[in-house]
């Protein structure tokens, strides 16, 4: 059926559309063109009449019109009635004879006119011009008439030629029309052709066509065809249903014979052949093909060859030897196991068998029919198993197959050569008797844990000889199940390591030991340390660490050469291991570097006879290679456990610092580390680091101390103090800490946060409307830093607003008295930018008058420790009374620092000290808070 | 066989003769020029006849002169004379454009070259056109009659032109040029007609109507002078004389002693003399082989009372053709 179709599909088939369409138009253009010329005769022929009659009405006006102008003997104008009449009739030429101009001329006629040339334009005649005359004797029509005077006398002629451009012209466009209204006509009649052709005829067929499409996988289609309003077509799709419905039924009655014989097929997944045993033709399955990696079509073409081709020659030889008992009747049945070459070029197993089913009269065999099967797999694993059994045998590590219960059933020769058991000692016994007894049973029952709930178990295990030595193994055991899950045996797998493990050790030396003294390494230093450390700590002992260096072995090196210096190694080491207890360790660090670990000490002191001995076996001299070599030691030492935390390193680091001390110290000695001063300098440098931290995350604050007029009540000022709002201490006052950092140059960075802060918020409050002036403390140092004039005015300069006669520096006298020129061209410097200085704590220097004098301070501020007593004590209030007077003589303020009650302000200000500060008027205060402060106390006074 | 010999001998000698006075200037004939004009009866040409002979004398020239009478058959039966009489040259002023392009096309078939002094031609080849800057001196009449009103103190009104066809370029060059200098000057163009027949009748009923069309007319422009007394009668008649001044193109004896006595206001006068001086050096010129402009323009004298008395020698020899005894045309400074 598919090849009947495709026989009607090729060739291409033509479109029944496209024939009527082109028959259409062929019908169409035959119809025009005869039309088209019919219709160009009658209209040449009208043309032409046209032609003579325009030619006839033009030599007529030309004639009227040129007569005068011939008579005039104006030939210019009657050229120019020629030349427009010419243009006008696109005339090939006009020609005008002047018989009276050519008599004035001598000449029979002058003749003039007008010729067309061949880019359409005009030109005069020239009757000299070759091209012209041709012109006029190709002419198509003539027309000429006579030029007669009024009183008959012929002046002239006048002749119209025409070409046939006219005519041509009119042939164009009759050609023009006729190819436009039969392309007009076609189009139409093919319009209406393919609407009619589509509903009639190509719809319908079109839907056959569709259906007949829908085909299933045998090409036979699945739908019934419509019925069609035209009876022709009607017809056809009748007699094709009813073909349809035959072949359909046949089709079923085989298709249920296919299936049946396809699913024994299948079922069986066997190859079919079948061999005309006289030809030698033969039919493959599928199977058969697939068998050996192919497919029919690539083994295309088939034939007994295609066997004989595939088959082993080993086995083929056989094949035909069965073959022919078979056909003899020796055999009923033929059947042959042979190996095929497959696709990938491996040898497949194929069971062949048939049976011949037709004979020839002659009684020869004929037809014979059979089958393959692939039975590689099943080979396969008969070689396998094969192979299993030369693995067992001759592998180089033991094996032991138990079963489930554990009892030996058998063992290879490996197994008798590494355990010294023959199979016949050991079967079935249990494998216990192999036990070495370093494994606990905690071991054993882990292993069988591990076989049963994973199947396997690996590992190192030491197992006994029958001679009794002990030898490492390893083990590797396997479950062995059946099909079923069931356990059917176990299967141990065991190698010999004693000579791996050996090797291991040899490796570990090398890792952990110094080659040159045997002395462990730095490697295990710190193994060692680790436990030792662990060790102290849990029984409450001491450890002691020294850290050795040889004096003077550089110098060995350098005169005797290394061979010289390493044997001197070698011995030191093992002199200083002798000096050592047994639990003692030495190691070379490397170089002439050593460190012992001395563990279990009572005291530190216990270790002192220890670094003696060291001290003393070192500096013995020895005999190296026929020299005398004399060196020393120098030894640091530290010890285990501390006040605070440290760790194996931080050890070794003390060590070998006490060690440099040592070195130091002259050579030849020891010297222990002292973890006191370390701790102070520790605490110093975090103390610092804490008060630095602070600064950063802002812990600090400012406070105000009023000071006042106590004549006037007025509040003349503030000093700022600063204040360290610490998490967890509280508020701290600048005596708690600002001493840690006195000589650390974290000072200045705490200064300048003073200053900064103090002048932000005297802006904040200038902008409030409180100008009050606020003094700082200012150390001497700080004002003797480079740059500190340049570091306050650039403060200044960050608050325009604020004038700087508002800042005052407070100068502690006796700071500024050690370096007083210096310092006092510093004030100068700052006093003319406009900040003013205050002598703090006046008093307790010791203050010349040359001094006094040259200060450019304003302001005293006299100590609080003559206001404090000045009450009780007479002496106190003498000074007081001669700051106050001497202040005067200079021109300065004076301000008492420390008042504590309103006793003490009224004995000031019978003193003549008008301004005062102190508990008794106010104690520090947030700066937040002092602005009510100041209104409160203005309102009080 | 004696007479082929003898027959070839007479050959031999009227070549050998032929190229002897060819060959030999010397012993030529004098060049021959001729001039072919419409009309020597009308004092312009024969102004410009005496012109050319003057200049072709004394350039050496031998010169014919051809009056057609105004008759075009008379004016080809002299083309066709002084063509076949064998000249070297051709002086034109043709009857009409049109028939000047007839004769330039028989010149040329007798290879003579054609110098063309006035009138023009509508076609055909020549050396050179000489022709009146009739632009220009229309353009500087018209400044003089503002000039004339504005003294008068007229500031506006309309000038009414009598002129020639304007189918004519040298009529629409000379409307161009005097409606060009009134310009902004306040005065306009009160109408135009056309002069057919340059009748004293149709140049009396043109003005005549300019006057009765135009209120304001203040002056009438005559394009040619032959007929200005058709335009002074019209304007007596109308009862406007001395309210409408008359100024005009061309010459006439008695226009010197007009304008003096403001009865004209001014005339173009073209040069006729020196025209035809031109024409001949023109010839000249191209039978020395030296390149000629194709287009030859002279000047028109605007006279007017103020420059007559200093223009009136160049006018009564240029213009009149008079005191010429053996003086050459005056060129223009």
């Amino acid at each position: 059926m598919l090849k009947a179709l495709m026989q009607f599909r090729n060739p291409k088939p033509r479109s029944l559309v496209g024939s009527l369409a082109l028959l259409t138009a062929l019908s169409v253009a035959l119809v025009t063109s005869v039309y088209g010329v019919f219709s160009y005769q009658s209209q040449k022929h009208r043309i032409v009449s046209d032609m003579h009659t325009d030619a006839q009405a033009s030599l007529k006006s030309l004639s009227e019109n040129s007569l005068p102008f011939i008579e005039a003997y104006a030939p210019r104008e009657y050229e120019k009635l020629v030349q427009t009449e010419a243009r006008i009739n696109h005339y090939a030429a006009i020609i005008l004879e002047d018989f009276k101009m050519g008599e004035i001329l001598g000449r029979e006629r002058f003749v003039t006119g007008q010729v067309r040339r061949a880019d359409g334009d005009y030109a005069a005649y020239s009757e000299a011009d070759v091209a012209h005359r041709e012109s006029l004797e190709d002419s198509y029509l003539k027309e000429q008439v006579d030029l007669v005077q009024s009183d008959g006398e012929i002046v002239g002629t006048l002749t119209i030629y025409m070409d046939d451009a006219q005519i041509r012209q009119k042939l164009d466009e009759v050609l023009y029309n006729t190819l436009q209204s039969s392309l007009f006509l076609a189009a139409i009649l093919m319009a209406l052709l393919t609407v009619f052709s589509r509903r009639a005829v190509i719809r319908p067929l079109q839907q056959v066509a569709e259906i007949l499409k829908e085909r299933d996988e045998d090409g036979i289609p699945t739908g019934k065809l419509p019925r069609v309003e035209y009876r022709e077509i009607a017809a056809l799709t009748k007699i094709m249903n009813a073909m349809l419905e035959v072949i359909r039924h046949a089709r079923k009655v085989t298709e249920e014979e296919r299936i049946r014989l396809r699913a024994v097929l299948e079922g069986t997944h066997v190859g079919t052949w079948e061999w005309n045993v006289q030809t030698g033709a033969v039919v493959f399955n599928a199977r058969w093909a697939e068998i050996i990696g192919y497919t029919l079509e690539e083994l295309e073409p088939v034939s007994i060859e295609t066997w004989t081709r595939f088959c082993h020659p080993d086995d083929l030889k056989e094949s035909e030897r069965l073959l022919k008992a078979h056909f003899a009747g020796e055999a009923d049945y033929y059947r042959c196991e042979a190996r095929m070459r497959h696709k990938n070029g491996q040898w497949v197993w194929v069971l062949d068998r048939g049976r011949v089913s037709q004979r020839t009269a002659d009684g020869e065999p004929l037809m014979m029919y059979g089958t393959h099967q692939d039975i590689t797999a099943q080979k396969e694993t008969e070689s396998t198993l094969r192979q299993a059994a030369s693995v067992f045998e001759h592998v180089r590590e033991g094996i032991m197959i138990t079963d489930g219960n554990g009892l030996i059933q058998d063992v290879n020769a490996a197994f008798s050569r590494i355990t010294g058991y023959s199979i016949d000692e050991v079967r079935g016994c249990n494998p216990r008797l192999l036990k070495s007894g370093r494994q606990s049973d905690r071991f054993y029952a882990s292993m069988w844990q591990a076989l049963q709930s994973e199947g396997y178990w690996s590992g190192e295990i030491w197992n006994r000889r029958k001679g009794g030595e002990v030898y490492p193994e390893l083990l590797t055991i396997s479950a062995v199940h059946d099909a079923d899950g069931n356990l059917q045996s176990y299967v141990a797998l065991l190698a010999d390591i004693s000579r791996l493990k050996e090797h291991e050790r040899q490796l570990e030396q090398l890792a952990h030991y110094d080659s040159l003294t045997g002395l462990p390494n730095r490697l295990i230093l710190s193994d060692r340390m680790r436990k030792a450390m662990s060790q102290a700590q849990r029984r409450k002992e001491i450890l002691g660490v020294a850290f050795l260096d040889l004096d003077g072995f550089k110098s060995v090196n350098d005169q005797y050469g290394h061979d010289v210096g390493d044997q001197l190694l070698i011995v030191m080491a093992e002199r200083v291991s002798h000096t050592l207890r047994e639990s003692d360790t030495l190691v070379r660090l490397g170089g002439d570097e050593f460190v012992a670990l001395l563990p279990d000490l009572a005291d530190t002191d216990h270790c002192l006879a220890i670094l003696r001995r060291m001290l003393s076996a070192v500096s013995h001299p020895i005999h190296v290679s026929g020299y005398q070599v004399h060196v020393s030691a120098s030894i640091g030492v530290t010890f285990y456990p501390q006040s605070s935390e440290v760790d194996g390193d931080q050890l070794l680091r003390q060590a070998d610092q006490a060690m440099y001390e040592a070195k130091l110290a002259g050579k030849n000695r020891y010297h222990l580390f002292d973890t006191a001063r370390d701790r102070t300098l520790r605490d110093q440098h975090q103390r610092v680091e804490r008060i630095r931290q602070a600064l950063n995350d802002g812990e600090f604050r400012l406070y105000y101390q009023p000071k006042v007029n106590l004549r006037t009540g007025r509040v003349v000022g503030a000093e700022a103090l600063i204040r360290w709002q610490h998490p967890e201490d509280g508020l701290l006052l600048p005596g708690q800490f600002l001493p840690v950092v006195e000589n650390d140059p974290l000072m200045f960075d705490i200064g300048e946060w003073v200053l900064c802060s103090a002048l932000q918020r005297m802006d904040l409050w200038h902008q409030q409307g409180i100008d009050l002036v606020v003094s700082i403390n200012v150390s001497a140092i700080e004002l003797q830093m480079p740059g500190f004039v340049e570091q306050l005015r650039a403060a200044l300069n960050r608050f325009p607003d604020l004038d700087p006669s508002l800042l005052q520096l407070e100068v502690v006298e006796t700071s500024a008295l050690e370096n007083l020129r210096q310092v006092s061209q510093v004030m100068h410097d700052c006093l003319e930018i406009g900040v003013s200085f205050a002598i703090d704590d006046f008093g307790t220097g010791y203050s010349s008058l040359a001094y006094l004098k040259g200060l450019p301070a304003q302001e005293l501020k006299i100590d609080q420790s003559f206001v404090r007593e000045m009450l009780h004590d007479p002496e106190d209030l003498a000074i007081l009374r001669g700051i106050v007077g001497l202040a005067g003589a200079f021109g300065k303020r004076v301000i008492a620092e420390g008042m504590e009650s309103q006793e003490h302000g009224s004995a000031l200000l019978a003193l003549g000290c008008e301004l005062a500060q102190g508990f008794g008027i106010a104690h520090p205060m947030p700066e937040d808070q002092l602005p009510d402060w100041i209104n409160q106390y203005h309102q009080r006074h | 066989m004696t007479r082929p010999v003898v027959r070839s001998f007479w050959q031999s000698c009227v070549i050998a003769l032929v190229v002897f006075c060819v060959s030999s200037p010397s012993f030529a004939d004098p060049v021959r020029l001729a001039y072919l004009v419409s009309d020597l009866r009308i004092p312009f040409w024969n102004i410009m006849r005496g012109g050319i002979e003057a200049r072709a004398s004394a350039l050496g020239y031998e010169l014919s002169v051809f009056s057609a009478q105004n008759d075009t058959k008379r004016e080809l039966q002299n083309a066709v004379q002084a063509l076949s009489s064998g000249i070297d040259g051709l002086i034109l002023s043709p009857t009409n454009s049109s028939s000047a392009v007839t004769l330039l096309g028989l010149a040329e078939e007798a290879g003579v070259p054609v110098v063309i002094a006035d009138i023009g031609t509508e076609a055909g080849t020549y050396v050179s056109y000489i022709e009146s800057d009739n632009e220009q001196g229309a353009f500087e009449l018209g400044r003089i009659l503002v000039k004339t009103l504005n003294a008068r103190g007229w500031s506006e009104g309309g000038v009414g032109i009598v002129s020639i066809p304007q189918s004519r370029e040298n009529g629409r060059a000379r409307t161009r040029g005097f409606i060009q200098a009134l310009e902004g000057s306040g005065f306009d163009t009160a109408g135009i007609r056309q002069q057919v027949d340059f009748s004293y009748r149709e140049t009396y009923a043109l003005s005549r109507d300019l006057m009765a069309q135009h209120e304001r007319l203040r002056a009438i422009w005559l394009q040619g002078s032959d007929r200005y007394q058709g335009a002074l009668d019209a304007i007596r008649d109308a009862g406007r004389e001395g309210e409408v001044l008359l100024i005009c193109f061309d010459a006439e004896p008695e226009f010197i002693d007009m304008i003096r006595d403001g009865s004209l206001v001014a005339a173009g006068m073209q040069q006729p003399r020196l025209m035809g001086a031109k024409a001949v050096s023109a010839l000249d010129d191209h039978l020395k082989g030296r390149v000629v402009p194709e287009r030859q323009q002279v000047p028109v004298l605007a006279v007017s009372h103020d420059n007559l008395e200093q223009l009136l020698p160049r006018i009564r020899r240029n213009v009149l053709g008079l005191d010429v005894e053996g003086a050459d045309a005056v060129s223009q400074p």
